[in-house]
């Protein structure tokens, strides 16, 4: 595996962060923003195996908790798992396609949902179901449509060779 | 041949002497010749001038043209810079306005930063322990309140706001005087629960703080009901909110400081 300069993947990280929150704050669609660092874990999953997906998930999801009044370790554990599922198909799937990261992309965010599912009815205890799915599926939807532009551009950033 | 030439010379030369001295004698004549003179050995020194200027002055009026465009572009930005100030200026005056009739002390803060999923509803903004945040601080602007204090640091604390999925603030409405909590969705709508269901509740009634609670004052403006329904068990009405903030747009809030002691 190509060694990779961490400082890169953590100020990407970053970056990818700041966009997320500042720009498209206001590109948002009914509410929702695509998860940006959400890719680029299932990106470095893809690409890097499994080690390296679980500490872009891993990183992510410090970054995303910090920024939030979510329980501290949501987001850590979903993008973890995320990661982790991202780098076990990593050969099992054909990553360049645009339909797989499409699809891949969609459903990380539902797995992601899944668990801020259970974690709000969990602490909110009234009913949450009402419209949820439907803003998991714009979610869904808009993160699914970056995704292999977001793939493209990290992919002439961080130049992933097979081994 | 040679004695016709010496014959006509001092003619000739008489000529130009009678000519010279009518000139010399009338400053008219000597002017207007001189000026004559003048415009015509001037002329080609004058067109070699004219696009000697002429180039100069594209030069010139290139460079003129630049510097303006480096002005117009640094006035530009000054003047959107001044339209951003004069809104930010309406907008703290509004809450300078709001501050002063609240009962309680207060600390004004500005928002840094918004949460970082969809599912949750809170912003980060730059004021915190050192400057007299506590926890469970109500949070208002101008147009009403927004929600409370989560977690506080030392220079920056998150807020939590009213449409968050795990808020709940007692809330009244304002001419039914019926009671009810004010719950937020992961979607970012809220609505007012556990309304008794003979309720007479009005589209467009404004719903207030209750109150209730030691940490929210009471009478602080929320928003008002866009409609109403009956929850599906029938024991209760809920109303449907539209707020008065924008909660994606909020810059600047306050908060207030309902533990301290009251302005008067």
């Amino acid at each position: 595996m190509k060694n990779i300069n961490r400082i890169k993947i953590y100020a990407t990280l970053f970056m990818l962060l700041v966009i997320e929150i500042a720009v498209f704050k206001n590109l948002a669609i009914f509410g929702t923003r695509p998860e940006l660092l959400l890719i680029f874990t299932v990106f470095f999953g893809f690409h890097f195996g499994i080690a390296r997906g679980m500490e872009a998930g891993l990183v992510s999801g410090i970054l995303k908790d910090v920024f939030s009044i979510t329980g501290f370790g949501i987001n850590i554990f979903s993008f973890i798992a995320i990661g982790f599922l991202a780098g076990f198909l990593k050969n099992k799937l054909i990553k360049e396609n645009f339909i797989t990261q499409f699809t891949f992309s969609m459903l990380s965010v539902l797995i992601l949902s899944s668990v801020y599912f259970l974690y709000l009815a969990e602490i909110v205890k009234n009913d949450i179901g009402t419209g949820f799915w439907k803003v998991v599926l714009y979610k869904g939807l808009y993160t699914a449509i970056f995704a292999p532009f977001l793939f493209f551009i990290f992919t002439l950033v961080f130049s992933p060779k097979e081994t | 041949m040679r004695k016709y030439r010496i014959r006509k010379f001092p003619a000739r030369l008489l000529l130009v002497i009678v000519i010279i001295a009518i000139i010399a004698f009338n400053p008219k004549i000597f002017l207007s010749l001189r000026g004559f003179a003048f415009n015509t050995l001037a002329k080609p020194f004058k067109f070699l001038t004219s696009i000697k200027t002429h180039f100069t002055k594209i030069n010139e009026l290139s460079e003129k043209n630049l510097r303006l465009k480096q002005r117009l572009a640094t006035l530009s930005v000054l003047l959107a810079r001044l339209d951003d100030t004069a809104y930010e200026n309406k907008r703290l005056q509004a809450l300078l306005d709001f501050k002063r009739n609240v009962r309680f002390k207060s600390v004004a803060a500005k928002v840094i930063g918004r949460d970082s999923t969809d599912w949750r509803k809170s912003i980060i903004i730059n004021k915190g322990k050192k400057d007299g945040i506590r926890q469970r601080m109500p949070c208002a602007t101008a147009k009403g309140f927004i929600g409370s204090v989560v977690e506080v640091g030392s220079s920056s604390s998150k807020v939590i706001l009213i449409n968050d999925p795990n808020s709940k603030v007692g809330v009244i409405l304002e001419s039914s005087r019926e009671s009810g909590v004010l719950i937020g969705s992961p979607q970012g709508s809220c609505k007012v629960i556990y309304l008794s269901v003979d309720a007479k509740i009005d589209k467009g009634e404004k719903i207030l703080t209750a109150g209730f609670s030691t940490f929210f004052p009471k009478g602080l403006l929320i928003g008002e009901v866009i409609s109403t329904g009956v929850e599906k068990t029938k024991l209760y009405k809920y109303a449907i909110v539209d707020l008065f903030e924008d909660m994606n747009k909020i810059e600047e809030i306050i908060c207030i400081d309902t533990l301290g002691h009251e302005k008067y």
